[in-house]
């Protein structure tokens, strides 16, 4: 892939994440959700119902997040390896790996996720 | 070494030189802070995103009750909040300081319009708007971090 095409991926994903994670983090405003405090804001009735209606924003916010994140480490770990070509070939190999891990994580989170007690 | 009013003040840090804000040491350079500040944020985050999306994952590997002790930790003042309350400050730092990024880089907006070189050749984008930004950046991530605080200390 173009050095180009990753960066204009890194502002794509940066300005889907002003979105996605701000309302992210509204959502664990108690007064906004009636509640009293931040944990109650994460009680299995509240999560299990933001995951089961909103979980193709949470899966966009992870994909986003995951590729910004390790994407910017991965350029700053690129200038460290300089022209060492292992090192950078090592770098983006555990980059794309780190990737899909993480993603996988995430897509577990949301298929898995148990029916409520 | 000296250079006018620029001081060179090594070039022989390597990658240190990504995380020293004054290897230019122009007076003030609240953008060379802005960029150690956003890289610095940037590295605690990826931290921070790779143990919240798996410690997001406990209601589908360990169940709901699990769920329900990992939250309880967020609660007072210990060693998890704090971190928590620390990746928080990274990420409004980061949130608004990318958001001047995106409208300085992408929009070119507060950079100045282009002129002709003359002494004593202060470039157009110091002098432009975006610095103001900074200024803001800082003091609005210091507002929201503290409004942070609240809502996880004090409620």
């Amino acid at each position: 892939m173009k050095a180009g095409t990753i960066a204009l991926i890194q502002y794509v994903t940066a300005i889907l994440m002003i979105l996605l994670v701000a309302w992210h983090v509204a959502a664990r405003i108690p007064w906004l959700r009636g509640v009293e405090n931040l944990p109650s804001t994460m009680s299995p009735e509240i999560i299990y119902d933001e995951v089961e209606r909103f979980w193709p924003l949470l899966l966009l916010l992870s994909i986003a997040v995951v590729i910004h994140g390790v994407n910017g480490l991965r350029g700053m770990l690129l200038e460290w390896a300089g022209s060492n070509e292992r090192l950078r070939f090592a770098v983006n190999i555990l980059s794309i790996i780190a990737i899909i891990a993480l993603l996988l994580v995430a897509i577990h989170t949301i298929v898995g996720l148990p029916e409520l007690g | 070494m000296e250079r006018g009013k620029f001081r060179f003040a090594s070039n022989r840090l390597g990658v240190m030189a990504s995380f020293y804000p004054w290897i230019i040491n122009i007076k003030g350079n609240p953008e060379r802070v802005a960029f150690t500040l956003h890289r610095l944020t940037g590295v605690m985050l990826v931290g921070f995103i790779a143990l919240h999306i798996v410690s997001t994952n406990t209601p589908a590997r360990a169940g709901w009750e699990a769920w329900v002790e990992e939250v309880q930790r967020l609660s007072g003042v210990n060693l998890v909040s704090i971190l928590f309350f620390m990746a928080m400050g990274a990420l409004v730092f980061h949130s608004l300081n990318g958001i001047r990024l995106l409208l300085v880089e992408f929009l070119a907006l507060g950079i100045g319009r282009p002129e002709k070189p003359k002494p004593p050749y202060i470039p157009p984008s110091l002098k432009g708007y975006q610095r103001t930004l900074i200024y803001v950046v800082f003091i609005l991530s210091l507002v929201i971090w503290a409004l942070m605080g609240y809502v996880m200390f004090l409620m």
